[in-house]
């Protein structure tokens, strides 16, 4: 088997697991109970917390709450800022649906103004446009540190300090698919931050947001008040415990990976280019983990369960939406034109992707287009 | 109280001598129907070509919709028996009546009331009961209104000599012919509108059916299967028992596709399809093919390219929708519940491959000598060989085969 959707999500660390199974049977107890199991295990949460703090570059004042999943983390920003009628918010529609869906839907609940960013044709933020965004009326910037589609990167210290410069917003970054992948560091500019478990290695159902200790965000749930009142639900240690484990392995390889990914990325996307010459990437300034690109006249999905014939794993749309067929208003965003909707291919990477692995794709992955170009002459 | 269900036959006036397999078929469907739907005791008499069912329970909506859907069934008529008051006082049925029709509460809605004495002895006229009912109705729901030409409601009411026995609806069944009279065919479903309808007038004339879909995996999704189990899910319900058959295709599809001229793909996949079908009625001895098409449709149904199709078939190919206009079809659709599955959007892998000239009056030669040059016998045996198969029960609920069996 050949995964390339480690951006979707990722198999488990060795040792995330074998943490997960030990502490599922030993750490059972309520971390609020008040006898000694719960208090231990409230000392080994409050640990993890800083650990986590730690890992961001954060200060010790500062707020990491676990939630359940980065949706969650980003929902409780947006929906806990108590936005007004005529607060601005400034938004992608590129980004993940966890940051629009919630952001839209307040807008016309509460007739909040949008704003939205303009990404140039290499995924990455026109900053004239942007700067023309910015001002005393917007209450909120949400931004994608790697957007999940196209892997472009933005200059987060550049962005959030001209958002400050010219705002008090509240700044909320989404860091899902570049923690753990690339240097992500905590500055003043940046208000909250969102990070997930899943796709580092790391079990499903915990992720994580930071909060500056200034923050205006209100909770989502309310009930026994644990993780400082920002989110009641008993606290699923054995995942905290996981995540971390997960985090810390994964910071402590970044460097390594990161490097074998660029060469990777680099021989999968000359091969391809090679090979298949209709072949459009344009995202250049991304990720070593996603890469996407074009191909006109073959339908994505079509080329995906080719391939997962093959056992090679590919994705066509992002995962959660790709019940979506035609328009997709994602792509629209990142400047594909309608007509390639259905032609988009992500292919992303994780620590245990190998060259091999890659030579395995590059050769089926030509196979398979020998086997269909008839379609795309046609087209 | 006894509930009485009085079940009238479709068409057994046209059949003399065989008047006897009709009525046991159509009743053997019923009684399946009465062990899915109805769950107390029930007894069954026949009576002037009727029939009569009785029971301690009620009769459940579902029931009655599952009967309206038992081809060759033509009215359902449920029924109370209640015991008659001594000194002909008809009080407890006029306030069964206005109890049976408490939905007039709700809803405005047109009716009359017709009165038979079978007991002769009976002094009150008819007439004037009758009207005694309409003035009731009338005061208790103020919506109610009379209409003595085609009313939404018949209140029925038969005076026996120790009973009476009160009827306030009756549901028209689908009519036709019952289960299995007339045959065995194979329908070939395709997701769209047609095919269902097709095989729902099949359904009528008595026709068993089995399905069969050529799944175009992986140029398709397995999102389609969904639709098509929903499909025969609604479809199986005009049958006493089916199967659904699904036949891989994609390979086959992308072999002719680089094998022929753009412009005839639909038409040889369409042959593939039938030969396909064709070998698959030989496992299960149905007699005929059963499709969607509908004369000058669609480029692959020009009145040339269908006849390729019967050429290719060893079988009659029914076509019941041959001469029904779209809108027709979808009205149809509608009545029998499968338009609002058949709406669903859902990849269709002939679209995918389609040519943007496709061919309407093939030419015979270049078809001819395209069929003596490929043979694909291996592939579509391979084909058979990969083929899922389900059964469906008349609940529509549908079961994977564990193991390949014809023994439908």
């Amino acid at each position: 088997m050949k995964y390339f959707d480690h951006a979707a999500s990722t198999c488990l660390y060795p040792e995330v697991l074998e943490n997960l199974l030990e502490s599922l049977r030993e750490d059972f107890a309520n971390p609020s109970s008040q006898h000694v199991l719960g208090h231990d295990l409230r000392e080994k949460i409050e640990s993890v917390r800083s650990r986590f703090l730690k890992l961001l570059g954060a200060q010790a004042q500062d707020f990491f709450i676990f939630t359940s999943s980065a949706t969650e983390s980003n929902n409780t920003v947006v929906l806990g800022l108590n936005l007004n009628a005529g607060d601005t918010i400034v938004y992608s529609p590129a980004d993940h649906p966890s940051l629009t869906a919630p952001i839209e839907n307040l807008a016309k609940k509460y007739k909040c103004e949008l704003k939205k960013i303009q990404l140039n044709t290499d995924g990455t933020i026109n900053l004239d446009q942007f700067s023309d965004l910015l001002s005393e009326k917007v209450k909120l910037v949400a931004l994608t540190h790697i957007n999940n589609q196209s892997g472009a990167l933005i200059e987060i210290e550049k962005i959030t300090k001209l958002v400050k410069d010219k705002t008090a917003a509240h700044v909320h970054v989404d860091a899902v698919q570049s923690f753990g992948k690339i240097p992500v560091k905590l500055s003043c500019h940046i208000d909250s931050m969102s990070i997930t478990s899943h796709k580092i290695g790391g079990p499903k159902g915990i992720a994580g947001l930071y909060l500056k200790a200034s923050h205006k965000v209100a909770p989502l749930f309310l009930g026994g008040g644990q993780e400082k009142g920002m989110r009641s639900s008993t606290e699923a240690f054995p995942l905290i415990f996981a995540f971390l484990t997960a985090a810390e392995i994964s910071i402590k390889n970044r460097e390594f990976n990161f490097n074998k990914n660029v060469e990777i990325k680099k021989t999968i996307e000359t091969r391809l280019m090679k090979a298949i010459p209709k072949l459009q990437f344009s995202f250049q300034h991304s990720s070593p983990y996603i890469f996407s690109f074009v191909l006109p006249g073959i339908p994505s999905d079509v080329l995906l369960r080719h391939l997962e014939i093959r056992q090679v794993y590919i994705s066509s749309t992002s995962a959660c939406s790709s019940k979506i067929v035609g328009y997709n208003p994602t792509l629209a965003a990142l400047n594909i034109p309608e007509k390639h909707h259905k032609n988009f291919i992500r292919i992303s990477l994780g620590v245990q992707t190998s060259i091999e692995d890659a030579e395995l794709l590059i050769h089926e992955f030509i196979k398979v287009w020998d086997d269909l170009k008839h379609m795309n002459q046609q087209a | 109280m006894v509930f009485h269900l009085v079940i009238s036959i479709d068409e057994l006036w046209l059949k003399g001598k065989n008047q006897r397999l009709y009525l046991r078929s159509a009743i053997d469907h019923i009684n399946s129907v009465f062990k899915n739907y109805h769950f107390d005791k029930f007894s069954q008499k026949i009576k002037f070509q009727r029939l009569y069912y009785s029971s301690p329970s009620p009769y459940s909506d579902e029931l009655i919709t599952a009967l309206t859907k038992v081809p060759g069934l033509s009215y359902i008529s449920p029924s109370k028996v209640m015991p008659r008051a001594p000194n002909e006082d008809l009080e407890n049925v006029y306030a069964e009546i206005l109890n049976e029709l408490s939905f007039l509460e709700y809803t405005s809605k047109t009716f009359r009331a017709s009165v038979r004495r079978i007991d002769q002895f009976f002094s009150q006229h008819s007439t004037v009961i009758e009207r005694e009912i309409g003035h009731r109705v009338i005061t208790r729901y103020p919506r109610a209104k009379v209409k003595l030409q085609k009313p939404e409601i018949e209140i029925d009411v038969r005076i026996l000599a120790k009973e009476v026995s009160i009827s306030v609806n009756s549901y028209k069944g689908i009519g036709g012919l019952p289960w299995g009279t007339t045959g065995s065919a194979l329908t070939m479903l395709s997701g769209g509108f047609d095919s269902p309808v097709a095989s729902f007038l099949m359904a009528k004339r008595g026709i068993k059916q089995s399905f069969v879909f050529f799944h175009a995996y992986p140029f398709v999704g397995r999102e389609v299967l969904t639709k098509i189990k929903k499909l025969v899910s609604e479809l199986a319900k005009y049958q006493r028992n089916t199967h659904l058959y699904i036949i891989p295709f994609g390979d086959i599809q992308n072999l002719i596709s680089k094998n022929c001229n753009d412009e005839y793909r639909t038409i040889f996949f369409k042959k593939y399809m039938v030969e396909l079908a064709n070998l698959l009625c030989d496992r299960l001895n149905a007699t005929a093919l059963i499709t969607g098409d509908s004369v000058g449709q669609v480029s692959s149904q020009t009145m040339e390219n269908l006849h390729l199709m019967d050429i290719a078939s060893k079988r009659m190919i029914m076509r019941p929708l041959i001469g029904f206009n779209k809108l027709e079809i979808l009205n149809c659709a509608t009545a029998i519940g499968t338009h609002s599955i058949s709406i669903q959007p859902h990849d269709d892998a002939c679209a995918l491959f389609a040519s943007k000239n496709p061919i309407i009056i093939p030419d015979v030669d270049y078809w001819n000598s395209w069929e003596r040059e490929h043979n694909f016998d291996s592939e579509l045996l391979a084909a058979l060989d990969k083929m899922e198969s389900f059964s469906v029960n008349l609940r529509g609920e549908i079961f994977k085969k564990d193991f390949f069996s014809f023994d439908s």
